[in-house]
């Protein structure tokens, strides 16, 4: 542990700039420490090899021209700087240009895709709730004979069974147009009497809700 | 003026004197040149790099705080081009092997090969066998003379760590350069 310690001050030792006490005390185990005296003597000889090694020379061109070149380096900076402000001014336009192209062509295509989704999909909607919709559609009428031959006009008193047949046929077309948005077809297929009729059935069981 | 300190050099700089940043790079180019050429051990990429550490210099002397010396300080920007440069350098042979056309030589040419001596070949190919860390405390300390504080303030690691590159650097070229001893 110690050789350690002073084979990393070796190279401090032999340019001599240890202070007085690191000195004595690296001193004092070179005086007893064979495998440190060793790598001393490996050291100097490093060293003399490496003191062999010299930089090349550059020709004194080369220092002339060296400030000269520094300053042009710094003024094509400074130029480059200069002329990058516009230069990215103009590529963050072309940037926000494109991406707004590219949001704009998104939601556009996103739309289109909707739509004509929705188109095919109106198609799939009506078959499938065509069922639900005629048996509403027979409840219903069943429902308003059932009150034009047991409540008066101007009575809105019901029997049990038929408020019950009424409510399910309103709730169902109701759950159908809120949900699916269709009864708008089948109403307008509806003649004026028929409709005339189913509005006076809705009026009725308003009516009826209140009472 | 040439009597004035880099300090000196370096507030009329930031007054506004532009001549001031001339005598600066006038004054150590020469060190700052060897610096780079002993940690890249190329003649064009030292040249390359050495004005490139001025211009960097330059740009940023305003913000400098003169925590330490001119040089030091210069000599820190030194030692990060070369470290990003080795790195590229070391990519770029690593990429080599898969295209051998695209391969940049960083060895010199047959003209600059013949004027090498043996023991020169052997030391640029021992020092630049050296990790990266234990290259820069050598050449920091051997080369540039430096102490141990301003190599500690330079790689940004303590006293004792850049002993300890220093010590394992010179351990290894003792062994890599044994036979010229």
């Amino acid at each position: 542990m110690k050789c350690n310690k002073i084979h990393i001050l070796l190279s401090d030792y032999l340019e001599d700039s240890l202070d007085p006490g690191e000195r004595k005390w690296v001193e004092q185990h070179l005086g007893e420490c064979d495998c440190c005296r060793l790598k001393l003597k490996e050291m100097k000889q490093l060293y003399g090899v490496l003191a062999q090694d010299e930089a090349p020379q550059r020709e004194e061109d080369f220092w002339t021209n060296f400030l000269p070149q520094v300053r042009s380096r710094i003024g094509e900076k400074k130029r480059l700087k200069g002329s990058l402000v516009p230069k990215t001014r103009l590529a963050l336009g072309f940037l926000s240009l494109l991406l707004v192209v590219i949001i704009g062509y998104n939601l556009f295509h996103t739309d289109l895709r909707n739509l004509t989704g929705m188109e095919s999909n109106q198609n799939v909607e009506m078959t499938v709730t065509e069922p639900v919709l005629s048996s509403a559609a027979d409840q219903l009428a069943d429902a308003l004979s059932a009150e034009s031959t047991q409540s008066k006009v101007t009575g809105v008193i019901l029997s049990e069974e038929e408020k019950e047949d009424l409510d399910s046929t309103v709730t169902l077309l109701t759950e159908n147009y809120l949900s699916q948005k269709e009864i708008s077809f089948i109403l307008d297929e509806l003649n004026s009497d028929e409709l005339k009729q189913l509005e006076e059935s809705i009026n009725k069981l308003k009516l009826a809700t209140i009472l | 003026m040439t009597d004035q300190t880099d300090s000196h050099l370096v507030k009329r700089f930031k007054e506004g004197e532009e001549k001031a940043f001339n005598q600066l790079v006038l004054r150590h180019q020469k060190k700052i040149y060897d610096l780079i050429y002993r940690m890249t051990r190329n003649r064009e990429d030292a040249a390359d790099l050495s004005l490139e550490v001025f211009v960097r210099a330059y740009r940023n002397l305003k913000d400098f705080e003169e925590r330490s010396s001119f040089y030091v300080w210069a000599a820190k920007i030194a030692v990060n081009l070369c470290l990003n440069f080795l790195k590229r350098e070391k990519f770029r042979s690593f990429l080599s092997i898969f295209d051998l056309a695209e391969m940049k030589t960083t060895t010199p040419s047959p003209a600059e090969e013949m004027e090498k001596s043996e023991l020169k070949v052997a030391l640029d190919s021992a020092i630049q066998s050296l990790p990266t860390r234990q290259r820069t405390a050598f050449v920091l300390k051997y080369y540039q003379d430096m102490s141990h504080q301003e190599i500690a303030e330079i790689m940004g690691i303590t006293e004792g760590a850049s002993k300890a590159n220093y010590f394992q650097a010179v351990q290894k070229l003792q062994k890599l350069l044994a036979r010229y001893h």
